[in-house]
């Protein structure tokens, strides 16, 4: 709905003002590295797993180890380029990691977005955003995504979250963050 | 000293439930150790097992026979697949009943080192989920557990306070789901359960 963007009341404003230095300071930092559990659903199947998630500027890598088979699969990659290993006997390749992840494991996982909504920020382009009492987000709505802030790191400055349920749909990915390195 | 398998043998005779502690960690291709864990486990002959992730996260894998849970409290999310055959070798599943083991797997001795004797097994399946799998044992007791997965990525499994035989509670291999928590995946009954007790 791209209707006109309603004024903020003052309080939004400057909780509005804050987001924005945030998104700016972390984007000053584009080198970080998690740590934690993702969890992925749709209506039929979910799939969980530690999670160690390395992104340097546009180049990931996006390791997660699966608790019963003990399996570790791993996708890796930059603009334009995607690697699956540890799938099947050997790597698989695509251009873009979203849709290679959907093709080989059936998981819809916003790979493009979720750089910047794991650090509780807003990708370029319309959105909506809810703060909480502290001026954080609670809730960041976009690409037909809403993305849930339940829980944040405030010994980071700026703080990171440690909790990020997003739901598209039937389709949920969520991150549960140990710890954030940011070098 | 005795083989492998005669550890082995002399461990799982008469060895219809066990309970322990295990702490995990994976080493990847070029030796980056990461995801170390340890917790709880218990198991029960043929295919009965909770495996509870105490730290540095917490996670409860239940295999009650017809079905695996695995809850990730952090995630509020309960995943939970029909316990088919293609679980049959997944390495948890090797240890619950090790009566079973040549079955699934092609055992053969590899040695000793760190002080255990060590058996090897390959598994039979078709796709099978990890390159190899050892057991090292001591005079006692199975005291480690290794496999590689085709990335090479090494996990080794230490296990320690075995209880042969415990009284387990009767919901031990029970899972319920916590209220308000998403249970996604097999969730109705299994068509084709293989029977318990044959």
């Amino acid at each position: 709905c791209a209707g006109p963007r309603v004024r903020p009341p003052p309080a939004d404003a400057d909780a509005l003002a804050r987001q924005a230095a945030r998104e700016t300071a972390l984007a000053m930092s584009p080198g970080w590295t998690l740590h934690g559990r993702l969890g992925v659903a749709d209506a039929r199947d979910s799939g969980s797993g530690s999670l160690e998630w390395r992104q340097r500027g546009e180049d990931f890598r996006f390791s997660v180890h699966a608790p019963v088979t003990g399996k570790t699969w791993v996708l890796s990659g930059g603009r334009g380029h995607a690697v699956l290993e540890g799938l099947r006997e050997h790597a698989v390749e695509g251009d873009d990691a979203t849709a290679l992840l959907e093709r080989e494991l059936g998981w819809k996982v916003p790979l493009a977005q979720l750089p910047y909504w794991a650090r509780g920020l807003r990708t370029p382009g319309e959105a909506r955003i809810e703060f909480r009492a502290d001026g954080l987000p609670a809730q960041i709505e976009q690409d037909g995504w809403k993305v849930r802030y339940l829980a944040w790191d405030t010994t980071h400055d700026p703080p990171l979250p440690s909790k990020v349920f997003a739901s598209r749909g039937d389709y949920k990915v969520r991150l549960a963050i140990r710890d954030w390195s940011l070098p | 000293a005795d083989s492998a398998r005669a550890r082995m043998e002399a461990f799982s005779r008469g060895l219809h439930a066990v309970s322990g502690r295990f702490s995990q960690s994976v080493t990847d291709a070029n030796g980056h150790r990461g995801d170390a864990s340890r917790g709880t486990l218990a198991l029960e002959a043929p295919r009965q097992f909770r495996w509870e992730t105490l730290a540095p996260y917490q996670q409860t894998i239940v295999a009650d026979g017809a079905k695996v849970w695995v809850y990730e409290p952090d995630l509020e999310q309960v995943s939970v697949r029909n316990q088919s055959a293609a679980e049959a070798h997944s390495p948890l599943t090797v240890l619950t009943d090790l009566s079973q083991l040549d079955s699934q797997f092609t055992a053969s001795e590899s040695g000793e080192h760190d002080g255990l004797a060590w058996l090897r097994l390959a598994s039979k399946a078709k796709e099978p989920e990890f390159e190899y799998a050892e057991l090292g044992f001591d005079a006692a007791s199975l005291q480690r557990m290794r496999f590689k997965d085709q990335l090479g990525n090494v996990t080794e499994i230490r296990f320690s306070d075995w209880k042969r035989n415990p009284a387990l509670p009767a919901d031990a291999f029970r899972f319920t789901p916590p209220e308000g928590v998403d249970v996604v995946g097999d969730v109705k009954p299994d068509a084709e359960v293989m029977p318990l007790r044959d």
